[in-house]
């Protein structure tokens, strides 16, 4: 790994100070390239939850759990959008997809395994919540470290051990966002075609009929940000597990040493 | 914070990498570094803020809805009007007393750290305070500080329009404790000092990311530490004429040589 490379500077960070990282990560040096996904991955699935709608007769409950399901491709696709932007210099976009394609089987997999023991931890009153926490990486497991399905969420949970303070605020704050992401669509979206265009509401209502386009909208906008503050967290778990900084700090004193030594 | 300056530009790169920290140059040369607030902590410090201001308006609406009835003070049309300016008072008023009078601070940034300060690290004056709060309007717009957050993550300081034409800053207050002792295990025998020289010519950065390393013994896998520990060690084996058996031990007794501590 190119560590000397890196876009991001290698250092432990709070949690609060990853999600800024992550907000500034995704304007600055993201923004083209998840342009170019967004047209590529996002607008299909729009278009698929779009599709489901219609055949639906305009259920909302089904087109949001088909939304779910679509967006754990979305995210793998983003999570290994912003770790090739991390360490290399121009990745491609069918380089990207085609990598989240091969690795789908396995992601789904761990993620049917994790709903499994969502459920059965839900049994157990706060058992979900460890569940849920315990596995915030799998992602990062299944798609950078290439591990398989039980693999990956045995690893997933050795992230997370000595650090579930900040692995459950990172959880946490990434909800917030999705939640935020579907109200803010709703509110910008749905009040422009509405209170501006003065055309009703041909696109649903998010708190009369449980969802709308707009919310749709901003729940597939938000993620993005949501793939790139969680691979940017396994990025400081790694920095502290490994020492990344460390290693980068002794590496640019031993390039110094080299030059200066006649 | 300081750790950031560790990482030099990869070669070839355009722009040196991310960080949430900005560094200001005094006009004595002086260097701070500063870690700057993003989005998210600013986004807590407001939703507080949001929430006092409305126990504010609440008890002050009360209180107007009180003397109105109870004293007859000019009917619900005047308690009306009272109400609307109060809370217009508040609305506007709110950011520009709190940040004058507590040195750019709001009980919402104080609870999460964050001051204002002007973009040179210098506190501010009332007049950027009053600019960067009028402009609090356009940076809202058009709803839910859209308009703020776009411009913010396009900035390299996360200013939002406010801070751009005021030329501030918020920025996270660093509460300066002080680390602990570094302890080495086991402690340095007389002999392996001996072996090493009174005063090792190590620089300040040299004697930075020896402590980062020691601090962090234990906590990194045996075989990394050991790792890390070979990437350095013959470096100032080389440089200061010296040999080791142990490469984590030998940076070790170097760093305590260098600052002067025998144990």
């Amino acid at each position: 790994m190119n560590l000397e490379g890196a876009r991001v500077v290698l250092r432990p960070r709070t949690p609060s100070e990853i999600f800024d990282l992550a907000f500034r990560f995704c304007a600055a040096v993201a923004l083209p390239l998840y342009l170019r996904l967004a047209a590529l991955v996002l607008v299909p699935c729009l278009a698929l939850c779009g599709y489901v709608h219609a055949i639906t007769d305009g259920e909302w409950p089904t087109v949001w759990c088909c939304a779910i399901g679509l967006a754990a491709f979305a995210q793998s696709v983003f999570t290994v959008a912003a770790s090739r932007l991390l360490f290399a210099a121009r990745p491609g976009v069918l380089s990207i997809i085609g990598h989240s394609l091969r690795r789908l089987p396995a992601l789904l997999g761990a993620l049917l395994i994790h709903s499994i023991l969502l459920s059965i931890g839900g049994l157990i009153l706060i058992g979900a919540f460890f569940v849920w926490v315990w596995h915030t990486f799998v992602y990062e497991a299944v798609l950078l470290e290439q591990q398989g399905p039980i693999a990956a969420l045995r690893r997933a949970s050795a992230l997370v051990k000595h650090k579930f303070g900040a692995a459950l605020v990172t959880c946490t704050a990434s909800t917030v966002v999705v939640a935020m992401g579907i109200v803010s669509g709703e509110l910008l979206l749905g009040g422009l075609v509405e209170g501006v265009l003065q055309l009703g509401k041909p696109f649903g209502d998010l708190w009369e009929y449980g969802g709308s386009a707009y919310a749709l909208v901003g729940f597939f906008a938000a993620l993005p940000l949501v793939a790139t503050a969680r691979f940017l967290a396994y990025i400081d778990g790694r920095t502290r597990q490994d020492g990344w900084d460390i290693q980068l700090r002794f590496m640019a004193i031993a390039a110094a040493s080299e030059e200066t030594t006649p | 914070m300081n750790h950031a300056r560790a990482q030099a530009s990869p070669p070839g790169a355009r722009t040196p990498p991310l960080d949430t920290v900005a560094e200001i140059e005094t006009p004595e040369h002086i260097r701070f570094r500063y870690q700057l607030a993003g989005p998210g902590r600013r986004m807590m410090a407001y939703l507080i803020d949001l929430a006092i201001r409305g126990i504010i308006v609440v008890i002050l609406g009360l209180i107007l809805q009180l003397s109105s009835y109870g004293f007859g003070f000019g009917g619900e049309g005047f308690s009306t009007g009272a109400f609307l300016l109060v809370a217009f008072a508040v609305e506007w008023g709110y950011y520009v007393l709190w940040e004058s009078l507590w040195s750019g601070r709001t009980p919402g940034k104080r609870s999460m750290h964050l001051r204002v300060l002007k973009e040179g690290g210098y506190p501010t004056g009332f007049l950027d305070i009053a600019l960067r709060n009028l402009l609090r309007a356009a940076d809202f717009l058009p709803m839910a500080y859209s308009v703020g957050l776009l411009v913010m993550g396009l900035d390299p300081r996360f200013r939002r329009l406010g801070d751009m034409v005021a030329g501030t800053v918020v920025v996270v207050e660093d509460p300066g404790r002080i680390g602990h002792g570094l302890v080495v295990q086991p402690p340095p025998s007389a002999a392996e000092l001996a072996s090493l020289p009174a005063r090792p010519d190590l620089s300040s950065a040299d004697l930075e990311a020896l402590d980062l390393f020691l601090r962090r013994v234990g906590t990194l896998n045996p075989a990394r530490e050991q790792e890390l520990a070979d990437i350095i060690a013959p470096v100032y084996a080389k440089r200061l004429g010296l040999q080791y058996t142990h490469s984590a031990r030998f940076l070790a007794l170097l760093y305590l040589r260098a600052i002067g501590r025998t144990a």
